[in-house]
């Protein structure tokens, strides 16, 4: 589930003295800033890209990009400037590696066949399953959308930042950050949509609940 | 407002769903839309899927991903560098470059419009002074070339001027005559030029003198000509050169900006 974030919309005093630390040369002090953000950074790509290695090599790019880039960083906050080097190397992988960000939900992306496994170990097999597989589509449905909304609906609703930190990452106003996430909902929301029909089969919903096709749902 | 046909404003219901609509807005919004059936539809639908999304799972980092000395020193792919403060100059390098070729411009159509107007043989009467056009004999002697070639391109006012050369011209075998330089001088920067033809065949022996003078009337009104080829040519050189510097300077701000806006996608 979403972990509350930190209210991170400005640097801590102890991480913007590493980040001094690390703008002077430091490696270790720039690995503990690593070790800070990695899980959000290997995160960002892998929604962005929905393929685990290619998350990977991009989260480990990203890295050695804001390493070799720290002399641009101009203050504010640390982790939006980072999260804007992360997305960078996510659309380079995804340029790299061929493929177009806006694909039908038919045509997996090639190298994501091996579904995003984040298991939970409460759950039973069926369930795990069946969450694997929601997982999978909501993942195929985010690389429909062009990479502007995919970032922004990513930041905000998968990883809960602020709009904000979002508007810093992206370097665009507040509004447009608003825009975009509203849009890349909607079309998401088209695409699911879309889907179910094609499918024909019940839909369920993350805590397991299901809901037939007529649209009633079983509230939580 | 209809409600069949009410077209719901996503972005606010977005931000309402995400606490960022301003509070005065808050308010209006959720009386709006218990009563709009479009707006209700649409905040739901969109609640959902915040609501999916919110529930992706967050993976753990599959390794840890810091850095060694060896990531640092390998050679790079794929992402850009920023650019150098070099690459940052180039726009203000572009447009210094311009300006200095529109200044170059600028003397071109000065040095074009200034020969053979009055006010020119105006400046010409100043060096009508006979210590002044001696001063550029030397000169002369180099430019009878060019002087000949202005004479020759020079067509306008030959007879009347060469009439006044030809009567002038006994009295300039004395020496530097203000006068017939002055009569020269009088009818326009051409008509010195047109001078020598008349002079020469009139007084062979005296070609010297007359020569110098005539050479004199033409230095005189190619005063700015004879300084203007040297200058010409610094000009030509500094006029391609400014060019060629802003067209690659404009190049190369264009490719930065460009990576840029890569990284700034």
């Amino acid at each position: 589930m979403l972990e509350p974030l930190e209210n991170a919309a400005h640097t801590s005093e102890a991480e913007s003295d590493l980040v001094r630390r690390a703008r002077a040369g430091e490696l270790p002090a720039f690995n503990q800033l690593v070790e800070l953000h990695q899980r959000s950074v290997y995160n960002l790509c892998l929604r962005m890209i929905g393929s685990a290695p290619a998350a990977e090599d991009s989260a480990q790019e990203a890295f050695i990009s804001a390493w070799r880039g720290l002399g641009s960083f101009k203050g504010g906050s640390f982790r939006a400037w980072l999260m804007r080097i992360a997305a960078n190397a996510s659309t380079d992988e995804l340029r790299r590696r061929g493929r177009r960000p806006a694909m039908s939900l038919d045509a997996p992306p090639p190298g994501s066949e091996e579904p995003i496994d984040v298991p939970d170990a409460a759950e039973g097999p069926e369930v795990h399953a069946l969450r694997r597989e929601h997982q999978a589509v909501i993942q195929r449905a985010l690389l429909t959308l062009p990479s502007d909304q995919r970032l922004a609906v990513i930041m905000c609703d998968v990883q809960g930042f602020s709009y904000e930190e979002i508007s810093a990452a992206m370097r665009v106003s507040i509004g447009t950050v608003k825009s975009r996430i509203s849009r890349g909902r909607e079309k998401l929301r088209g695409e699911l949509g879309r889907q179910e029909q094609t499918q024909g089969t019940e839909r369920h919903t993350i805590t397991g609940q299901s809901q037939d096709t007529a649209g009633h749902r079983t509230r939580m | 407002m209809f409600a069949g046909k009410h077209q719901p404003d996503r972005d606010a219901l977005s931000a309402y769903l995400d606490g960022e609509l301003a509070a005065s807005r808050t308010s209006e919004l959720e009386t709006h839309v218990a009563s709009c059936a479009a707006c209700a539809e649409a905040l739901e639908g969109m609640r959902e899927v915040r609501s999916m999304l919110r529930a992706m799972p967050e993976a753990e980092a599959p390794r840890s991903f810091r850095l060694r000395q060896a990531d640092i020193a390998a050679p790079r792919r794929g992402i850009p560098a920023p650019p150098t403060p070099l690459m940052r100059a180039m726009p203000l390098l572009s447009a210094a470059a311009v300006i200095v070729f529109a200044v170059t411009v600028g003397f071109d159509l000065a040095g074009n419009g200034s020969r053979g107007d009055s006010e020119s043989s105006a400046l010409l009467n100043n060096f009508s002074d006979g210590t002044i056009a001696s001063q550029y004999a030397p000169d002369e002697r180099e430019l009878a070339e060019p002087g000949a070639a202005d004479a020759a391109t020079t067509p306008s006012q030959p007879d009347d001027d060469g009439a006044a050369a030809r009567e002038t011209a006994p009295d300039g075998v004395t020496g530097s005559d203000p006068s017939a330089e002055a009569g020269a001088a009088a009818s326009g920067g051409e008509a010195g030029a047109d001078a020598p033809e008349p002079a020469d065949t009139q007084l062979p022996q005296a070609s010297g003198p007359a020569a110098e003078e005539t050479q004199a009337d033409r230095a005189a009104s190619s005063e700015f000509d004879s300084d203007d080829d040297g200058n010409n040519l610094v000009l030509r050189i500094v006029q391609v050169t400014s060019a060629a510097v802003a067209l690659v300077a404009a190049g190369l701000a264009v490719r930065t900006w460009r990576k840029r806006r890569e990284i700034a996608a």
